[in-house]
């Protein structure tokens, strides 16, 4: 039981998953994979330079919002967090996946 | 430079080469790299390697650059724009040292007036323009590698764009300009454009240099209100 996820179901999950991680407070690409791997044992296979297409299209949506800050080191980091409609977006998607998941549950009860 | 630094300089060159890769995507992939860098030094692994390890997990470049187009379609269309700005003004400026080659050699030199200054005057603008668009490009090409000499403010980038674009309206109004001038007796006859190529010309110039540029000012203005003017400036030019 320990095979990773298909690519398709990565792709399919990748949004509800980022918004619900940044649901938690703001936060950066690479402690939201950290995030994802903890989260999900290890069996949520991402390549991790795809998140940041991921994040950029969220964007766009005006699900999230970033903004960068400069470290102590002078280096930027990029943080994002949930916007109202990411708010909205985010139940959508839950209401959306527990129908889902109560389907299955139905037919394999 | 340390070896590292090289090899995440060389990495982040190989990236931005990528259509569809911005300064600040890089940026955010770099930070990434390098958090996952300092997270496997102290392991077994050589700093090389670690470097290496991290780069391989982050993923193909041509793969996440294709992403990123996928999520931001309107950008590679902003960049068809410049790039076919661009060729079409210096096709205008072609053009116009053909027109103006011809005029003086149809012309005795010892005429003088408004007419004479008018196709030169047009010709150096359009010609700065093209090379204040080409600088502009290459500009934004450069700062995207990090190998910018100059250090140019977004406001002095801006000011070169605006040059670059306000030389192509001139150049695309020119010869009816010259027309109008020549309606009014500035010109000696001779000296302006025949009226249907003119016209023609001015059709195909508002065609393919206008509308383009309309378009490319309010896309620029939209993202210029979402983003900043950097990114926008940035994101027009690579």
């Amino acid at each position: 039981m320990s095979d990773a996820l298909s690519k398709d179901l990565v792709a399919a999950s990748s949004k509800p998953i980022v918004l619900s991680i940044l649901a938690r407070g703001e936060n950066y690409g690479y402690a939201i994979l950290q995030e994802v791997r903890e989260r999900s044992n290890g069996r949520l296979e991402w390549t991790e330079g795809m998140l940041y297409p991921v994040l950029h299209r969220l964007e766009e949506q005006k699900l999230i919002r970033a903004h960068w800050v400069v470290g102590e080191s002078g280096r930027k980091r990029k943080y994002y967090r949930l916007s109202r409609s990411g708010s909205q977006a985010l139940e959508v998607e839950r209401e959306h996946w527990m129908a889902v998941d109560g389907t299955l549950k139905a037919l394999w009860g | 430079m340390s070896d590292i630094e090289t090899l995440i300089e060389g990495w982040r060159c190989t990236l931005l080469a990528r259509e569809g890769m911005r300064v600040e995507h890089a940026d955010e992939l770099e930070d990434h790299l390098r958090l996952e860098i300092a997270r496997l030094q102290g392991g077994a692994l050589s700093e090389q390697e670690t470097f290496l390890v991290a780069a391989h997990r982050l993923g193909n470049a041509d793969a996440i650059a294709a992403e990123f187009e996928h999520a931001d379609p309107r950008s590679a269309w902003r960049r068809r724009w410049i790039w076919m700005l661009s060729g079409y003004l210096g096709i205008s400026v072609a053009l116009r040292a053909d027109l103006i080659a011809a005029r003086y050699a149809e012309l005795a030199p010892s005429r003088q007036g408004w007419g004479d200054l008018l196709f030169p005057v047009v010709f150096i603008l359009g010609l700065t323009a093209l090379v204040a668009f080409a600088w502009w490009t290459g500009y934004a090409r450069r700062a995207a590698n990090g190998t910018s000499r100059f250090s140019a403010s977004p406001r002095s980038r801006q000011f070169v764009l605006a040059w670059a674009i306000l030389g192509g309206i001139v150049l695309s109004f020119a010869p009816l300009l010259g027309q109008w001038m020549r309606q009014l007796s500035w010109i000696p006859d001779g000296m302006g454009v025949v009226s249907s190529r003119s016209v023609f010309l001015f059709l195909m110039q508002l065609l393919f240099w206008l509308a383009p540029t309309i378009a490319l000012a309010i896309l620029v203005w939209r993202d210029r209100a979402k983003q900043g003017v950097r990114a926008a400036v940035l994101a027009a030019g690579i």
